[in-house]
């Protein structure tokens, strides 16, 4: 199975916690709040195409409005197999951060 | 009157177009304008074009590499 990068695992959770607000715009901004930076519209835009080509991802278009140009929008849900995925991610970081303390002894 | 046109100036419209590379960018091109519309409302007209500019730039940078990845 193709394994996720950092990246696409991030913009997926976007995804996720945005629910049926999820497009370019709105996910550009979930991620600048979770990582703390702002990611190029094509850098998005390049890992957003690979996750609907990998499966990751469907997509649906929405009403266009004045802001943007009377242009529509373009959504993006999860698929079953980015569910699967990412509770996979999830279930190796749980074990492997498991009893983690800070500050790290030295070995 | 000041010209109180808040859209992407059209030259640099048109290059995101050429740049972006894609058969249907309509929904793109939308996205574009309401960041540029956001950063135009929050910082103003310059920080907002320095913004498409810096886009435009990445845009390349990004097929380029995609290119050259694709042909290896």
């Amino acid at each position: 199975m193709k394994s996720l990068s950092k990246q696409e695992e991030q913009i997926l959770l976007s995804i996720y916690h945005l629910q049926e607000e999820a497009y370019l715009v709105n996910i550009r901004e979930k991620l600048k709040e979770m990582t703390g930076r702002y990611l190029d519209v094509s850098t998005i835009n390049k890992s957003l195409k690979r996750l609907q080509r990998d499966d990751f991802l469907d997509s649906y278009s929405g009403d266009p409005t004045p802001v943007r140009g009377g242009r529509a929008i373009k959504y993006y849900k999860l698929t079953n197999r980015a569910s699967e995925e990412l509770k996979e991610i999830k279930s190796v970081y749980e074990k492997m951060w498991e009893n983690v303390i800070f500050p790290l002894k030295n070995s | 009157m000041k010209n109180k046109n808040r859209n992407i100036p059209k030259v640099f419209s048109l290059l995101l177009s050429f740049v972006t590379f894609e058969s249907d960018i309509s929904h793109l091109r939308g996205d574009y304008e309401e960041i540029y519309l956001s950063i135009y409302e929050k910082e103003g007209r310059t920080r907002a074009v320095l913004w498409v500019l810096k886009q435009i730039f990445k845009s390349v940078i990004v097929y380029l590499s995609e290119s050259i990845i694709w042909s290896v």
